[in-house]
C-alpha cells in the first residue's frame, strides 16, 4: 500500500496534475465566491469539459472545482453577510462580525487555512482506511447493496427536506426517471413512448444541469435576489492573522475536522449539517464560548474546517460502496463513470493505482489550495462585488454549451430545460430536488442488484432477510421509514398547535 | 370541507403527484411491452422488468395520499404570509427565451443564437449599457468558440456562416 501511495503522491506532484487543481480551484474558488452560484451549480457545468480529457486530468480538476467551491462560499459569507454555498451559512455568524469589526482579512485567512488544513486531515485519514474498508465492503453481496442503498436513500429523503413524505416522493421520482429507457436486466424498452432519444433514459449530466443550474438561474430571476447588497463592509480589510490567532484556531479546526469527516461518511449529511455540528461542538467545548457569535476566530475556523473535511469523508462510500454521498459526489461520481471508473469495491482490487492517484491528488490539492487561495482572496473579494444579471446570461449559454456538448445532442438541452423548470417547481413546493438527483443516480443499481439478488435466490424474497448484512440494513430502513412518517405527520400537528 | 388555511401547495402538489402515480400505472401495460418467451433470468422473475417502475411509481403514489390526507385532516391554520418580491414575470419569460433560444440554435447556429440570447439577456436583467453589454455577449460567444469548437470540438449545430 505503502508503495502505491507514494506512486500516487509523485503522480498527484506532476505539472499537470498540479496546474489542472489549480485551474479547478481558481474556478470551484470563483463559483463559491459569486452569492447565488453554487459549488454543485459550479460541477453541473463544468463536468462536461472533462469528458474530453484523460482520467488523471479531468478528475483533478473537478476534485479542485469541489474544494475551491466550498472554500469560496466563505468569501461573501464572511464579506457581505450572504454565503456563497449552504455549506458557508454558519461561517457568517462570527466571519461576518468579525468583517464589521474590520477584521475581514483575519477571518477570510482563518477560513482558508482551516478549510485546507480540515480536509488535508480528512484526506489522509481516507487514504488509509479506504483500503480495509474496501476489503469489507467485497464481503456484499446483492442483496446487502441493494439493501444498503436503499437505506442511503431512504436516510437521504427523511433528512433532506423540511418533510419526509415529500423527500419520498422526490425518491420515487427519481427512481422511476431511472427506470425510464432499457431494464438492466432484460433490455426491454420501458416508457420510451416511442422515441429514440428516450431508449437508453434521460443522461444524469443534463439532469444535473437542469436541476442545479438552470432552476438555480430561473429562482435567482424569479426571487430578485441579491439585488442590493451592503457592499461597504467588503471593501475594509484589516490586518492580517498573528501567531496567538493561529494558535486559537488549532483546537476548533482539528475538532471541526472530526465532525466533518465522520459526518461525510454517512450518506445523506452533507456540508452544511457538518458545519453546523462543527460550529455547535466548538460553541459548546471552545475556550472563546464567550464571543462566538460575535466575532470569534474559532467561529470561523471550526465549520469551515468541518465543511471542507465532509469531501475527504463523503468519499468513502463514493469509492468504496459507489454510494454518493450528496449531489456533487453524484457528479463526480457521474465523472468517474464517463472516465471509465466504477466506484464500487472492485476499484481497489482492480484499479489500485486510479484509486492511489484520485486520493494522493486529493491530499495535494489541499496544498494548492492553501497556495491559491491565498493568492486569489484580494481578486475573489473584489468578485463578490460582480452583479449577478451580468453573471446570468453568461450561465444559460455555459449551461446550454454543456448540456449538448455530453453526445452532441439537441434532446439533452431540451432535457436540461425542462428539468431546470421542473427543479425550479419542486424547490417552490418544498420537495428535495437533491434526493431526487441521487435517486435517478442510483436507480439503475439499486434495480440491478435487486434482479440480481432475485434471481440469484431464485426468484425467493427471502434472500433479504437471510443475509445478516441485508437484513440489518433493511431493519434500518423500516426504521427510517416509520421515523419519516411518524414525523412528516406529526410536524404538521405540532405546527397547527404551535 | 374548504380549502382555507390549508397549505395548499402540498394539497396541490400531493394531488398532482397522485395523478402522475395513477396515469403511470395506467401506461405500464402500453409503455413496457410483455416479454413473449420466459428464459433464463426470465423464468424466476415474471413480470421482472415491470417490478421496477411499478413499485416507484406506488412509492409515489402512497406517498402522495398520506400528504394530501395528512393536509386535510389537520385542523386549519392562519392565512401564511404571501412571499414579496417575486418576479414571474421575469421567470415565464426566461423560460420563452430559453426555449426559442433552444429552437433557434437548430435553424440559425449555436453561435448567432447564443450573441442574440446573451444580449437579450443582458437587457432585461438590467444592464443598461450597450458598450458593456456588447463586450460580455461578444466575450461569451468567443469563450465558448475557443473552448468548445476549437479545443474540444464539439459540432454544434452551425447554419449561418458555417459557424
Amino acid at each position: 500500500m505503502i508503495e502505491q501511495i507514494l506512486a500516487g503522491f509523485a503522480g498527484a506532484f506532476s505539472p499537470i496534475t498540479i496546474a489542472m487543481l489549480v485551474f479547478g480551484v481558481f474556478l470551484g474558488g470563483l463559483f463559491g465566491a459569486l452569492p447565488g452560484l453554487t459549488t454543485t451549480m459550479a460541477m453541473a457545468i463544468l463536468v462536461p469539459f472533462t469528458f474530453f480529457m484523460p482520467t488523471m486530468v479531468g478528475i483533478p480538476f473537478l476534485l479542485g472545482v469541489y474544494k475551491g467551491g466550498m472554500w469560496g462560499g466563505s468569501i461573501p459569507a464572511i464579506l457581505i453577510s450572504v454565503p456563497g454555498t449552504g455549506a458557508s451559512v454558519a461561517t457568517l455568524y462570527d466571519g461576518y462580525p468579525l468583517a464589521k469589526q474590520g477584521l475581514a482579512k483575519k477571518a477570510l485567512l482563518v477560513a482558508l487555512i482551516a478549510s485546507a488544513f480540515g480536509e488535508f486531515f480528512s484526506d489522509i485519514f481516507v487514504l488509509f482506511v479506504m483500503e480495509p474498508l474496501s476489503r469489507v465492503a467485497l464481503l456484499f453481496g446483492a442483496a446487502d447493496f441493494f439493501s444498503l442503498i436503499l437505506a442511503s436513500l431512504l436516510v437521504m429523503s427523511t433528512v433532506s427536506s423540511g418533510s419526509p413524505i415529500k423527500g419520498f416522493i422526490s425518491m420515487g421520482i427519481g427512481l422511476f426517471l431511472a427506470s425510464m429507457g432499457t431494464d438492466p436486466a432484460f433490455g426491454i424498452s420501458r416508457f420510451t413512448f416511442g422515441s429514440l432519444y428516450l431508449r437508453n433514459g434521460f443522461d444524469f449530466i443534463p439532469l444535473v444541469i437542469g436541476l442545479f443550474a438552470f432552476s438555480e438561474i430561473l429562482a435567482a430571476v424569479a426571487n430578485r435576489k441579491n439585488v442590493h447588497l451592503d457592499t461597504s463592509i467588503a471593501k475594509e480589510k484589516g490586518p492580517g492573522l498573528n501567531r496567538k490567532d493561529l494558535k486559537s484556531i488549532i483546537a476548533p479546526t482539528l475538532k471541526g475536522t472530526l465532525v466533518g469527516t465522520i459526518v461525510g461518511m454517512i450518506p445523506a449529511l452533507s456540508q452544511p449539517i457538518a458545519a453546523f455540528l462543527g460550529y455547535s461542538v466548538e460553541k459548546r467545548t471552545g475556550k472563546n464560548k464567550a464571543m462566538m457569535g460575535h466575532g470569534a476566530l474559532e467561529g470561523v475556523a471550526a465549520p469551515e474546517a468541518a465543511n471542507n473535511a465532509v469531501n475527504g469523508g463523503a468519499l468513502v462510500p463514493l469509492l468504496t460502496f459507489g454510494i454518493p454521498g450528496d449531489v456533487v459526489t453524484a457528479i463526480l461520481l457521474g465523472a468517474f463513470v464517463v472516465q471509465g471508473l466504477r466506484p464500487g469495491p472492485r476499484l481497489m482490487v482492480d484499479d489500485p493505482e486510479i484509486m492511489y492517484s484520485i486520493l494522493t491528488t486529493l491530499v495535494v490539492g489541499n496544498l494548492v489550495l492553501l497556495v491559491v487561495g491565498r493568492l486569489l482572496i484580494e481578486p475573489f473579494s473584489r468578485i463578490v462585488l460582480i452583479p449577478r444579471n451580468v453573471l446570468l446570461p453568461i450561465l444559460v449559454a455555459l449551461c446550454f454549451v454543456g448540456a449538448f456538448a455530453i453526445k452532441n445532442s439537441m434532446f439533452d438541452v431540451f432535457t436540461g430545460l425542462a428539468f431546470g423548470v421542473f427543479g425550479f417547481i419542486l424547490k417552490r413546493y418544498g420537495y428535495s430536488v437533491p434526493t431526487l438527483a441521487i435517486a435517478f443516480l442510483l436507480g439503475f443499481k439499486l434495480e440491478t442488484y435487486l434482479v440480481q439478488a432475485l434471481s440469484i435466490s431464485h426468484g425467493s424474497w427471502s434472500t433479504f432477510v437471510t443475509r445478516p448484512i441485508s437484513l440489518t440494513l433493511l431493519v434500518l430502513c423500516a426504521a427510517v421509514l416509520a421515523f419519516g412518517l411518524f414525523t412528516g405527520i406529526n410536524k404538521k400537528r405540532k405546527h397547527v398547535a404551535k | 370541507m374548504t380549502l382555507h388555511g390549508k397549505n395548499k401547495k402540498d394539497l396541490f402538489s400531493g394531488i398532482f403527484f397522485i395523478l402522475v402515480s395513477l396515469v403511470g400505472l395506467i401506461l405500464v401495460p402500453y409503455q413496457i411491452p410483455k416479454m413473449t418467451k420466459s428464459w433464463g433470468v426470465m423464468k424466476t422473475l415474471p413480470g421482472g422488468h415491470k417490478m421496477f417502475p411499478v413499485m416507484s411509481l406506488a412509492l409515489i403514489g402512497v406517498c402522495a395520499v398520506i400528504l394530501v390526507i395528512s393536509e386535510f385532516v389537520r385542523k386549519t391554520e392562519a392565512k401564511p404570509k404571501k412571499e414579496k418580491n417575486e418576479d414571474f414575470r421575469g421567470f415565464w419569460l426566461t423560460v420563452a427565451v430559453w426555449a426559442i433560444y433552444a429552437v433557434a440554435t437548430m435553424f440559425i447556429g449555436y453561435l448567432f443564437s447564443t450573441l442574440a440570447t446573451t444580449v437579450f439577456l443582458l437587457r432585461y436583467y438590467g444592464v443598461t449599457s450597450w458598450k458593456r453589454t456588447a463586450i460580455i455577449s461578444l466575450g461569451t460567444v468567443a469563450f465558448v468558440y475557443i473552448i468548445f469548437v476549437r479545443v474540444m470540438q464539439v459540432p454544434f449545430p452551425s447554419r449561418v456562416l458555417l459557424i
